[in-house]
C-alpha cells in the first residue's frame, strides 16, 4: 500500500470510529432522557405531556386534552388552587384527534379521572397542510427524539421528575386582538372530516368503556372558532348526551379581555387569560361533575409542593 | 433551529457527497445545483428576482468589459463617449437592481412615511401597504452583484464569461442567507475552481459549523426568551430587566449573526472555499470606528469601497473640498468632505438593515459618534500634550473599552427594540427600579446558568483569538482521545442544552430578514 493510500485508509478508519462513538453517545443520551412509561408512541410526544406519567397512578381527577389552546389557556394549578381537584393538560401544538385518542388510551391505563375534557377545535384540523405538518413532526420526533426530551436537563437530568405546571405552558407575552369580538351567528354546520369524526366517536367510546365522563369544551379563541363549528359539536354532544361548554359564548362570564389576555392577537390566551379561563372551567367542572377538594388531603401533599413551584414560575 | 436551517443542512449533506464524487472541472456545477435547489425550496418563485439580477449583471459586465478591452486607437472624444456609455450602462443596471430591492423592501416604509409627511399639511391620505415578500438573501446578493459590476467598470479584473459561474457567485448557498458579502475576485473564482478533499480543512470546517451551532442554539436562541418577553411590552419593565434586555439583545445579535457566519464559513471550508471573515472579536474594540472594523466586516468594507470612495472621490466632492479649504482653512473644512461621504455610508448602512426609522437612526447614531470623534481629535491631542497625560496609559485604555461597550449597548438597543420610541423607553427606564424578580423574566435561573456558561466560553474563545491563538488548530493538534472528547462534548452540549423544541421557540436568524 502506498503512503498516500495508507493515510487515506487511516483517516477513513478514524472518521468511522468517530461516527461510531458519536452514535453510541447519542444512544446513551436517548436512554438517559427517554420516558420510562407512556406507551409505544411516547417518543413522538412533547416532554411536558409525557410527564403526566410521572404523576402517581390514579391521582388525577380530570384530564384536559386538545391542541395548543389547552396548554396556553388552561392551567390545572389555577383550578387546584381555587377548587382543589387535580388535573393535567395533555396537549401539544397541532395535536390531531387520533393523537388525542392515543394519548388518552395510554393515560387511562394508569389514571382513572372522573372527567375527560376534550377541546373541540382540533377536530376541525382537517387541512392537508396541517395533517402533513403533524406527520412531519411525528416523523421528526421519532428520528430525533431529543427534540422534546432534552429539556430533562432542567429537572436535574431526572426523567421521572414531576411537572409543577401540569402541562400548562406559562407565557406573559401580550398582543391584543383588534376587531369584532362577537362570533357571527350562523345555522350552518361544518362537516367533520371522516377520520376526525371517527376519532371523536372513538374517544367517546373509550371514555364510556373506562367509566369516565366526557366533556367537550371550546376555549376562548377569536381566530379559529366560529358558529359553524359550534353547531357541529353541539349536535354531537346532544346526540351522545354529553356536556358541551363553548367559552366563546361566555366572554362576559369568563371576563376575558381581548386587549390584554391574548398572547397572539386572539388565537391563544396568555397567563392573564389562562387564569380567567381556568377559573371558569374549574367552577364548571366542580359543579357538573362534583370533583373533590384535595387541598387538605395528606395523600396529595405533593400537589401543595408543586403549587409552590408553580407560584414561583408564574410570579 | 428553524425549517430553513434544516433544509440548509440537508442540502449541505447531499452537496458534500456529490461534490467529491464529481470530476474536478465539474465540481462547481454541484455547488450551483445545490445553491439553486436550496434557493428554489426556500424562496420558490421568488428565485426569479435573483435570476434577473444575475442575467442583468452578467450581460452588463460582459458589455462593459468588452469596451474596456477594446484596444483600438480612439480619439479623446471617442474615449470620453466610451466611458460615458459604460458609466450609463452600469448606472442603469445598478438602479434597476436597487429598484427591485427598494420596491420589495422599502416601498411600504417610504409610502407610509411620505403619506404621514403630506398629512402634516392637512391632506388626508391613507397609504395602503402592499403585501410584499422578500426573496431570500436579496440584500446580500444585490450588494455582491453591484460590487462585481463596479469592479468590472473600474477594470479591477475581467468579466466572467460563463453566466452560470456568475449565478453561482450570487446565490452560493452558504452565503446567501446572511452573508458574508463576497467579492468576485476573492471568493467567486474560488467557488468555480474544483477543490481536492482536504482532511484538515474539512475537519476545521466541521469544527466551525459546530461552534456556530453552539453560539446560535445554546446562546442566541436561549437569550431570545428574555428579549422576546421584554420587547413584547417594554413599558412593563425597568431597572435590572432593562439592563438585562440591553445586554441580552447585544449578546443574542452577536451570537446569532456570528454563529451563522461560522456555519457559512465552515460550510465553505468543506468545499475548500475560504469565505471572508465577518467578525473579529467586536467587543474588544476601543472605539466605535474600530468596532465597525470588527463587526459585519464585509458590509463595512463594501460600503467603504463602493459608497465612501464613490462619494469622496467624485469630481463634485473633490471640487467642493478644494473650494471650502481655500475659503476657510481649519480642521472642520479639512474633514468635511470625508464627513459627507461618511454620512452617505452610515445612511446606507442604516437603510440596508431595514425599512424602519430605528435603523436609519441607528446608522446616524454611529455617524454622529464617529464624526464627532474625528472633529475632536486635535482637541484631545492638544489636551494630552498640555497635561502630559499618556494617552496610552492603562486607565485610559480601560476607559476606552468601557466607553465603546456603552456606545455599542445603546446602538444595539436602538437596533433591537421594536420601535424607536421603545428603544428610548428602555434606555430611559434603566435607572427606574423594577418591582418584580428581574431574574425570572423570560428565563429561569437554570437557563441563566447555561447562558452564563455559554457567554463564558464565548469570551474565552474571543480572548484566545485576540491573542492570535487559533482554537481550531490548537484542538486539532491534541491527541486523538482528547480531540474526540472535545468534539463529542460539544455535540452533547448542543443536543442537551440547545434552546430548541418545546418550551423554546424556533428562532429565525436575525440577519436572514435583512
Amino acid at each position: 500500500m502506498t503512503e498516500g493510500k495508507k493515510i487515506i485508509t487511516g483517516r477513513a478508519f478514524k472518521a468511522f470510529g468517530f461516527l461510531l462513538a458519536l452514535v453510541a453517545m447519542l444512544i446513551g443520551l436517548y436512554f438517559a432522557f427517554a420516558p420510562s412509561r407512556g406507551g409505544k408512541n411516547a417518543s413522538a410526544r412533547s416532554y411536558d405531556l409525557n410527564r403526566i406519567f410521572n404523576e402517581r397512578d390514579h391521582s388525577l381527577d380530570a384530564l384536559i386534552l386538545g391542541h395548543s389552546g389547552v396548554y396556553a389557556g388552561i392551567s390545572p394549578m389555577e383550578m387546584y388552587k381555587r377548587y382543589g381537584f387535580t388535573s393535567y393538560d395533555c396537549s401539544q401544538a397541532l395535536q390531531l384527534p387520533w393523537e388525542t385518542y392515543e394519548i388518552l388510551s395510554d393515560v387511562l391505563a394508569v389514571q382513572s379521572p372522573e372527567v375527560v375534557v376534550v377541546e373541540t377545535d382540533h377536530f376541525f384540523y382537517d387541512s392537508k397542510s396541517v395533517i402533513r405538518r403533524n406527520n412531519n413532526k411525528r416523523l421528526g420526533l421519532s428520528v430525533y427524539p431529543f427534540y422534546e426530551t432534552h429539556v430533562a436537563w432542567k429537572d436535574g437530568f431526572d426523567p421521572s421528575a414531576r411537572n409543577a405546571l401540569k402541562g400548562y405552558m406559562y407565557t406573559d407575552v401580550s398582543r391584543p386582538f383588534k376587531g369584532d369580538c362577537k362570533m357571527k351567528p350562523s345555522d350552518k354546520k361544518y362537516k367533520l372530516g371522516k377520520r376526525h369524526e371517527k376519532y371523536l366517536k372513538k374517544i367517546y367510546e373509550l371514555c364510556r368503556e373506562r367509566g369516565t365522563r366526557l366533556c367537550l369544551v371550546e376555549l376562548p379563541s377569536l381566530v379559529m372558532w366560529d358558529y359553524e363549528k359550534h353547531n357541529t359539536i353541539r349536535e354531537f354532544a346532544e346526540t351522545h348526551g354529553i356536556n358541551f361548554l363553548d367559552m366563546n359564548e361566555r366572554y362576559d362570564d369568563t371576563g376575558i379581555n381581548w386587549e390584554t389576555d391574548t398572547r397572539d392577537g386572539g388565537n391563544h390566551l396568555n397567563y392573564r387569560g389562562a387564569v380567567k379561563a381556568s377559573a371558569y372551567l374549574g367552577e364548571y367542572l366542580k359543579d357538573k361533575y362534583g370533583l373533590p377538594d384535595r387541598k387538605d388531603d395528606p395523600a396529595y401533599s405533593d400537589w401543595r409542593e408543586d403549587l409552590n413551584k408553580y407560584e414561583k414560575t408564574v410570579r | 433551529m428553524n425549517k430553513t436551517m434544516l433544509i440548509f443542512f440537508a442540502v449541505l449533506a447531499v452537496a458534500v457527497a456529490l461534490y467529491y464524487a464529481f470530476p474536478f472541472k465539474a465540481r462547481w456545477t454541484v455547488l450551483l445545483g445545490a445553491s439553486l435547489a436550496f434557493y428554489l425550496i426556500v424562496s420558490t418563485y421568488l428565485a426569479v428576482f435573483a435570476l434577473t439580477t444575475a442575467i442583468g449583471v452578467y450581460f452588463t459586465a460582459r458589455a462593459v468589459d468588452k469596451r474596456n478591452r477594446d484596444e483600438r486607437e480612439l480619439t479623446e472624444e471617442q474615449e470620453k463617449r466610451r466611458k460615458r456609455r459604460n458609466k450609463a450602462v452600469v448606472a442603469v443596471t445598478i438602479i434597476v437592481n436597487l429598484a427591485f430591492l427598494g420596491f420589495l423592501k422599502y416601498f411600504n416604509f417610504f409610502g407610509a412615511s411620505f403619506c404621514s409627511f403630506l398629512n402634516l399639511f392637512g391632506l388626508d391620505l391613507h397609504f395602503r401597504a402592499l403585501k410584499l415578500i422578500l426573496p431570500l438573501g436579496i440584500s446580500f446578493y444585490t450588494l455582491s452583484a453591484i460590487g462585481y459590476l463596479i469592479d468590472i467598470h473600474r477594470k479591477k479584473y475581467a468579466a466572467e464569461k460563463n453566466f452560470f459561474k456568475v449565478l453561482l457567485f450570487l446565490v452560493f448557498f452558504p452565503s446567501i442567507l446572511e452573508g458574508p458579502i463576497c467579492r468576485y475576485d476573492q471568493t467567486g473564482t474560488l467557488m468555480c475552481e474544483g477543490h481536492r478533499a482536504d482532511y484538515k480543512g474539512m475537519l476545521f470546517g466541521l469544527q466551525r459549523i459546530l461552534w456556530g451551532l453552539f453560539k446560535k442554539m445554546v446562546i442566541a436562541d436561549r437569550v431570545y426568551l428574555l428579549v422576546r418577553t421584554v420587547s413584547s411590552e417594554p413599558s412593563l419593565y425597568s431597572g435590572w430587566v432593562s439592563v438585562l434586555f440591553i445586554l441580552g439583545y447585544t449578546l443574542q445579535l452577536y451570537a446569532d449573526f456570528s454563529g451563522f457566519t461560522d456555519i457559512a464559513l465552515g460550510t465553505g471550508q468543506l468545499f475548500g472555499i475560504k469565505l471572508p471573515e465577518n467578525f473579529r472579536q467586536p467587543f474588544f474594540a476601543k472605539s466605535a470606528q474600530e468596532f465597525w472594523q470588527r463587526w459585519h466586516i464585509t458590509l463595512g468594507t463594501w460600503l467603504k469601497e463602493y459608497v465612501f470612495y464613490s462619494v469622496a472621490l467624485s469630481p463634485t466632492m473633490m471640487k467642493f473640498g478644494k473650494k471650502i479649504k481655500k475659503k476657510h482653512k481649519n480642521h472642520f473644512t479639512k474633514i468635511l468632505p470625508t464627513g459627507i461621504a461618511l454620512l452617505a455610508v452610515w445612511l446606507c448602512n442604516g437603510l440596508w438593515h431595514g425599512p424602519e426609522w430605528k435603523y436609519i437612526v441607528y446608522g446616524l447614531y454611529y455617524f454622529v459618534i464617529i464624526f464627532a470623534g474625528m472633529l475632536c481629535e486635535p482637541l484631545f491631542a492638544k489636551f494630552y500634550k498640555k497635561t502630559g497625560i499618556n494617552s496610552e496609559c492603562i486607565g485610559l485604555r480601560v476607559w476606552r473599552h468601557i466607553r465603546t461597550l456603552l456606545i455599542i449597548f445603546v446602538g444595539e438597543t436602538i437596533f433591537g427594540a421594536p420601535t424607536l420610541t421603545d428603544a428610548f423607553r428602555i434606555l430611559g427606564s434603566v435607572f427606574r427600579p423594577y418591582d418584580g424578580a428581574a431574574l425570572s423574566v423570560g428565563l429561569d435561573w437554570k437557563e441563566y446558568i447555561v447562558l452564563l456558561f455559554g457567554a463564558a466560553v464565548l469570551l474565552a474563545v474571543g480572548i484566545l483569538n485576540e491573542r492570535k491563538i487559533n482554537v481550531y488548530e490548537k484542538i486539532g493538534g491534541w491527541v486523538l482521545p482528547a480531540r474526540w472528547a472535545v468534539y463529542l462534548a460539544a455535540v452533547a452540549v448542543i443536543v442537551v442544552f440547545g434552546a430548541y423544541g418545546s418550551p423554546y421557540a424556533a428562532v429565525p436568524f436575525i440577519y436572514g430578514n435583512f
